[in-house]
């Protein structure tokens, strides 16, 4: 019974690992608990309307933030087709909707600022968009829909590498409905998005401005028929052991010094040329876990010998033994930017970072890990390269010696920075990062692969 | 999310732990990184007459990917494991303050490996992919992608490596596009280094059971079919298949596109042949005409062709307010023929060469890849000259902020060429 929770939350895990826009999977109908979808309901939906925002520097607090002279505007265009899926389960579940879109959203933006010596500069960018629409439906059977449902940054509603407003900035002037299950189930409805509304932060001051309506065509419910679990013929039997610490404090921050990347990238496109782009990424910690796995085969391994590879004990090690682990935290900590350009004119900004998480291997009989910023975690309103979905940055690494992890509080220290280039941008990190961990739990299971 | 978590950790460790795949010809790991930077501009000797002078754009690509790539006579298969691109286009006017921006390509990080025609099991490497849209202008005005294939950077990758290797790809091409100029400029390194060594299940080197043929002449009965083949060459093509679009007034500003109008129409040279094959269960008399068999009960028509080597035209003008139109002509790949029964009708269908078909160095949207259709009455299949006229399947079309209604009708004109009617024994299982 535990392997095939384990093997459900895996097919769970690898599902939401398919990324946003993936088809739902039967994995997901099912889920974790056991409790299977009973019926889904799927319907066309379409949206016409563009949402635009325009911002410039906000005249009382522009100088602290390096922002007056700097006007923008940002268009956000939805492309293609959609289809919106409500599953509703049985036990009193809540429902859950997800929007799958064949077609690409497309992000824009287009800023001015003008230089010290009264020359206009030019910077503009393009991104993709995904827009999910649909929030997570609560007791009451009502969800949010609309934009406001990426909750703050977490769709990239605002990315490129021009200065601009932060996606929790605007998150508020965003516009929104909700929409109860029950409308879902009709079908066939027409919600207005359109509106006009004010944002002011960091320096920027603007007007988000949706001529968006959203239209839910032709409902189509079926029963779903309980899933049962894919019969794969068993081949082998796995032995895994999962080692999980808390993570009880964490110390310290990384920066990253970024310039134009040079030849044969045109800087100008970008405004960036001759600037210098700063980014200090503190992040604070409410709590976080740090797990490593070891996976051998069950016949060739004992729970001993899992245990010495992964430095919980001296002993032989399984010769064909896989070893990997993440760390995660959550906490609200900050990044704070500044770009200098050319002329001299320096733009700052303050912005929250939300959570973190190190990828851990294990190789030459250490445990090796990297702190990595997801993609747009660590974007300000400066320029900078920061800004761009492809540009998640190994900020930090570290490694221990496998065997420090039979001290039931070790500490992973991650002091190593590096090199990167991001496209348009090229830099350096550095800085110090420290995780004391506390050892929580050791779980042994043996799974059929 | 931590129990999520932990078994992501462990589907990954499962994965790592899984068996080797069959064993192929060869194959490696690749990681590509670096800039691709195309720029263009209105040719000073071309500009005038396509009203593109002051007209400048860029593309730049940022490339970091990696993977793995395997050739065996089964074909080849890359994958990528991380990594990707962020292709961006930005074109301008002189006097004009506005920019054209546009994200482009295929999301597939901009990489594409497919085997080289000819080379047994060679593989090539290039950014610009194969797959969606590839790298051009997008909807801003400039080079398509079929103008920059031949220029962007490409690399033939080893199936048999022994040590990584480190591969400079950087260099600097010029090309010329209708009426634009332009160079692409790269400084890609490529590094290879040998697959892992793999082993051949067990499973997979156990011969198929002897169960699993069946013995000749088991399980089948045999019937009498009439069987009726024609061929026609494309003698005429009249008329033009196309599209008319105007942008609108939301999300233009950014694309560049405000008060922008224009048309493009897709004509095609006579060329090319369809073959058409009916097959109906033979009841009665023996057919004597190709008719015969396909207006028979239960007859099932189908037919493919094309409209031969001889390339089509696409012309294209875009005009704004105040400013001399962009005018664009291209040449297009022939679009394919397919034929197949509807009721009491043959139905020709005209598809378009490829998504970006009707798509002109102009500024412009992404006309839909819808193909055109007519009929004709399944009787006259087999008559000495055919006429079918086919127009275009869908009216509107939207690619915000363009809009527009797709237009036009072409007529084809065929000359029968060879024709066989004649009844045949199939087997039939039980």
């Amino acid at each position: 019974m535990r392997s095939r929770v384990v093997i459900a939350l895996a097919l769970a895990a690898a599902a939401a690992a398919a990324g946003p826009g993936a088809a739902p999977a039967a994995a997901q109908v099912w889920g974790p608990d056991g409790k299977g979808a009973r019926r889904q309901t799927t319907m066309p939906l379409r949206i016409d309307g563009v949402l635009t925002i325009g911002f410039r520097g906000h005249g009382p607090t522009c100088d602290a933030t390096g922002m007056c002279g700097v006007s923008g505007t940002i268009s956000i265009v939805p492309g293609g087709s959609r289809r919106l899926t409500l599953l509703e389960f049985e036990g009193g579940r809540r429902p859950q909707a997800t929007v799958e879109s064949e077609g690409r959203d497309a992000g824009r933006t287009r800023v001015t600022r003008a230089g010290a010596d009264g020359t206009t500069h030019t910077c503009s960018d393009a991104w993709h968009v995904y827009l999910p629409l649909v929030g997570r439906f609560g007791g009451d059977g009502y969800a949010p829909f609309g934009l406001r449902a990426l909750e703050g940054d977490s769709g990239g509603l605002i990315a490129g590498r021009c200065t601009a407003a932060l996606g929790r900035d605007v998150v508020a002037a965003l516009p929104s409905a909700v929409l109860h299950v029950r409308a879902v189930r009709q079908g066939s409805a027409e919600l207005d998005l359109s509106g006009e509304r004010v944002f002011t932060a960091g320096g920027l001051t603007g007007t988000v401005r949706s001529t968006m309506r959203i239209e839910l065509g032709t409902a189509t419910t079926r029963r779903v028929r309980r899933e049962r679990q894919p019969e794969v013929p068993a081949r082998r039997r796995l032995r895994v052991l999962v080692q999980q610490w808390a993570v009880e404090r964490l110390d310290g921050s990384a920066q990253l010094a970024a310039q134009a990347a040079g030849d044969p990238f045109p800087c100008a496109v970008v405004d960036a040329c001759g600037l210098a782009a700063a980014v200090r990424a503190a992040p604070a910690l409410r709590e976080g876990a740090v797990w490593l796995t070891g996976v051998a085969p069950a016949r060739r391994s004992t729970r001993r010998q899992l245990e010495a590879a992964l430095g919980l004990r001296r002993g032989r090690v399984p010769r064909r033994v896989h070893r990997g682990g993440y760390g995660a935290w959550s906490g609200r900590g900050t990044v704070s930017a500044s770009a200098t350009y050319a002329d001299g004119t320096v733009c700052r900004s303050e912005s929250p970072l939300v959570g973190g998480d190190v990828r851990i291997g294990v190789s030459g009989g250490r445990l090796r890990a990297t702190w990595v910023a997801a993609p747009g975690a660590l974007r300000s309103r400066c320029p900078g390269p920061a800004g761009t979905r492809e540009s998640g940055h190994a900020l930090l690494r570290g490694s221990l010696p496998l065997a420090a992890l039979r001290d039931p509080r070790p500490t992973l220290r991650l002091a190593r920075g590096g090199t990167f280039r991001s496209p348009g941008f090229a830099g350096t990190t550095t800085g110090s990062l420290a995780l004391q961990l506390r050892r929580v739990s050791l779980r042994h299971l043996i799974v059929r692969e | 999310m931590r129990p999520v978590l932990v078994a992501a950790v462990v589907v990954a460790l499962l994965a790592a732990a899984a068996p080797a795949a069959p064993a192929r010809d060869g194959g490696g790991r690749y990681a590509v990184r670096g800039q691709v930077v195309v720029s263009w501009h209105g040719a000073a000797d071309r500009c005038a007459a396509a009203g593109v002078c002051g007209v400048r754009g860029t593309l730049t690509v940022g490339v970091a990917q990696r993977g793995s790539y395997s050739s065996d006579d089964a074909g080849s298969s890359v994958n990528s494991s991380g990594g990707g691109a962020d292709p961006v286009v930005r074109v301008t006017r002189d006097g004009a303050h506005a920019t054209c921006v546009e994200r482009v390509g295929d999301g597939f990080g901009g990489v594409s490996i497919r085997r080289i025609l000819g080379g047994r099991g060679a593989l090539l490497l290039g950014i610009g992919g194969d797959f969606g849209d590839g790298l051009g202008a997008g909807r801003c005005a400039g080079p398509r992608p079929a103008d920059l294939r031949p220029v962007l950077p490409a690399a033939k990758l080893p199936l048999r490596l022994a040590r990584p290797v480190t591969r400079d790809l950087s260099g600097r091409r010029t090309f010329a596009a209708g009426a634009f100029d332009g160079e692409v400029v790269n400084d890609l390194r490529l590094t290879l280094r040998p697959a892992p060594p793999r082993r051949e299940s067990r499973r997979a080197r156990r011969p198929p059971p002897a169960s699993a043929v069946p013995p000749r002449g088991q399980g089948e009965e045999r019937r009498r079919v009439a069987v009726a083949s024609v061929g026609y060459r494309v003698v005429g093509v009249t008329g033009d298949i196309g599209a008319t679009f105007e942008a609108g007034p939301e999300g233009c500003e950014l694309l560049d596109a405000c008060g922008t109008t224009g048309r493009v129409a897709m004509q095609r040279a006579p060329g090319g042949s369809v073959a058409v094959y009916a097959e109906a269960p033979l009841r009665g008399r023996r057919p004597r005409t190709v008719a015969d068999v396909t207006t028979a009960r239960g007859a099932a028509v189908r037919g493919w062709g094309n409209l031969g080597d001889t390339a089509g035209v696409v012309t294209g003008e875009t005009s704004r307010p105040g400013e001399p139109p962009c005018r664009d002509r291209i040449e297009t790949a022939a679009g394919d023929v397919h034929v197949e029964r509807r009721g009491s009708d043959a139905r020709f269908g005209v598809e378009p060469a490829s998504r970006s078909g009707l798509r002109t160095r102009c500024a412009g949207p992404y006309v839909p890849e819808t193909p055109a259709f007519g009929t004709i009455a399944l009787g006259a299949l087999g008559e000495p000259r055919l006429q079918v006229t086919v127009r275009p399947r869908g009216g509107s079309f939207a690619d915000a902020p363009y809009f527009g209604r797709l237009d036009g009708e072409m007529t084809l004109e065929l000359e029968h060429v060879a024709s066989d009617v004649r009844v045949e024994r199939r087997a039939r299982l039980r």
